[in-house]
């Protein structure tokens, strides 16, 4: 009967990082602690890594029901809450005020989609680092049509004398699962993403110029997440058909003026 | 100027940007809030106080969005104590060559003389877009998507808030940063004569490029410059 027991609470349990089937049914969030920011709940999920090898950090936003604006350290995320129940009888002995919260992953957040918010090299950003704030340490997705999903990877980078203290920022696109993401570009600021059929455009910001960021647009071809075309200094990417998208070219003149105009982008 | 999203001090929600706000304007009047970290602690609540007490009849130690406080803090610092604050406000993009030189760390304004003598040289017409602004305007500026830091080697001052900028930004008065710059050579040039006086040029930065920026410290040293502008 133990051994039954056992063996139920261990299929009720899912990661994060493997989660690919059923990522919008609802959870059971064994939750450790909640903070405001995210560098805190980080810490008390790697606290509790050495015996929850599943810990992760949950935002309550990407749960239907839950308090908006909490990062959660939890222990471990189960599909019922008899396992969530299980697990949480064991964390008490280390965290005696641990809970359980049901939670009911928005389509649209990263535990819908079934990627980490967190990605694992966050940790390693230097704490008295000048320009990290929380955003720059979850990841996000956007979900371009009813099947795919551009994933925006927020990691760090520890390269020396970086000018931006090694935030990055990765675009990943996928169909379904995220195990069958393609990496679109390796690093790319405040991505913006359209889609249109197979097709995606999406903007990064690339330089700064006055007090002025200025964008790149890439087209890529999803099924093979080749890029077909690339167009400096244009942001606001919108397709007009298959063969035609359209974008503002962006220019600074000498008194530090941002002008945006029309352009077409022949494909 | 900017306006609060919510109430800083005594009761306020204490939203980290509007607390750096108003952590920036308390010193700009003389006040003394501590450190300007966004984090609003007995020092700031006093500071509140003290600044209210001078300026408006009712003190409470809390600064509410479009109320009398932020008013007057809002604006500029008027008496002679504090002359020197009102000095280096305003748009520093507008400031006069002279005066953009001046808001620099002394060391670095002759390596930017020497830059912009071997632009002219070779014919270019160089002018300082940047050297200092504000901690203010740059929070202004990430809020509004227009930067990727909240604080860089232009906002750099003095702990009393002199400017003292470690960078500057140079563009061509002709060209800004518009495409002949690029098809005549000026940012080549620029960060030839940059690296040549011993400064790190922004064109070389493969993840977030700059070309009319130069510096005299290296990145790494972003928090230890923070710090010492008493930030």
């Amino acid at each position: 009967m133990r051994r039954m027991g056992l063996l139920l609470l261990l299929t009720g349990v899912v990661g994060v990082a493997t989660c690919v089937q059923g990522q919008n049914q609802a959870k059971w969030l064994v939750i450790a602690a909640s903070q405001r920011e995210v560098v805190p709940a980080l810490e008390a999920s790697r606290k509790l890594q050495a015996r929850w090898p599943h810990a992760t950090v949950v935002a309550s936003t990407d749960c239907e029901g839950l308090r908006p604006g909490l990062h959660l350290a939890v222990a471990e995320m189960a599909t019922n809450r008899a396992g969530a129940d299980a697990a949480l009888q064991k964390l008490k002995s280390e965290v005696p005020d641990a809970y359980v919260r049901e939670c009911r992953p928005k389509v649209d957040s990263t535990l819908g989609a079934g990627v980490p918010l967190v990605d694992p090299s966050i940790a390693d950003v230097p704490s008295d680092s000048v320009n990290w704030s929380d955003r720059d340490r979850v990841s996000s997705v956007v979900k371009v049509s009813d099947v795919s999903y551009v994933w925006i990877k927020r990691w760090y980078s520890p390269t020396a004398d970086d000018p931006l203290e090694g935030r990055r920022e990765s675009v990943l696109y996928f169909e379904g699962s995220p195990e069958n993401a393609k990496e679109l570009q390796a690093s790319c600021t405040d991505a913006q993403a359209v889609q249109h059929g197979h097709l995606l455009a999406l903007s990064c910001t690339r330089e700064n110029a006055g007090d002025n960021l200025l964008h790149e647009i890439t087209i890529f071809d999803t099924p093979s997440g080749k890029a077909l075309k690339s167009v400096q200094r244009c942001r606001e990417p919108a397709f007009v058909t298959s063969t035609e998208v359209t974008c503002k070219a962006e220019s600074v003149n000498a008194q530090g003026k941002l002008k945006l105009e029309a352009k077409r982008i022949p494909l | 100027m900017a306006e609060l999203n919510g109430s800083v001090g005594f009761g306020g929600q204490n939203l980290r940007d509007d607390v750096i706000a108003v952590q920036t304007l308390l010193k700009k009047h003389g006040a003394d809030p501590g450190r300007v970290d966004g984090v609003c602690g007995p020092k700031t609540i006093a500071a509140i106080n003290a600044f209210q007490k001078r300026t408006i009849v009712h003190a409470d130690g809390r600064v509410d969005a479009g109320g009398a406080t932020w008013r007057k803090l809002s604006a500029q610092p008027g008496h002679a104590a504090h002359a020197a604050a009102g000095y280096w406000s305003g748009d520093s993009s507008k400031w006069t060559q002279e005066k953009k030189m001046q808001s620099m760390d002394p060391q670095l304004r002759p390596k930017v003389q020497t830059i912009l003598n071997t632009l002219r040289a070779k014919g270019f017409q160089p002018k300082i877009f940047f050297g200092w602004r504000s901690v203010q305007v740059q929070q202004e500026l990430y809020n509004m998507g227009r930067s990727k830091v909240r604080f860089s080697f232009h906002n750099a001052q003095k702990p009393d808030g002199t400017p003292n900028a470690y960078a500057a930004d140079i563009i061509d008065s002709r060209w800004g940063w518009d495409p002949p710059a690029k098809q005549n050579g000026f940012w080549d040039a620029l960060g030839k004569a940059a690296k040549d006086v011993g400064l790190v040029w922004g064109g070389d930065w493969a993840s977030f490029r700059d070309e009319a920026h130069v510096q005299s410290r290296q990145n790494g040293e972003l928090a230890a410059v923070k710090k010492e502008s008493g930030l």
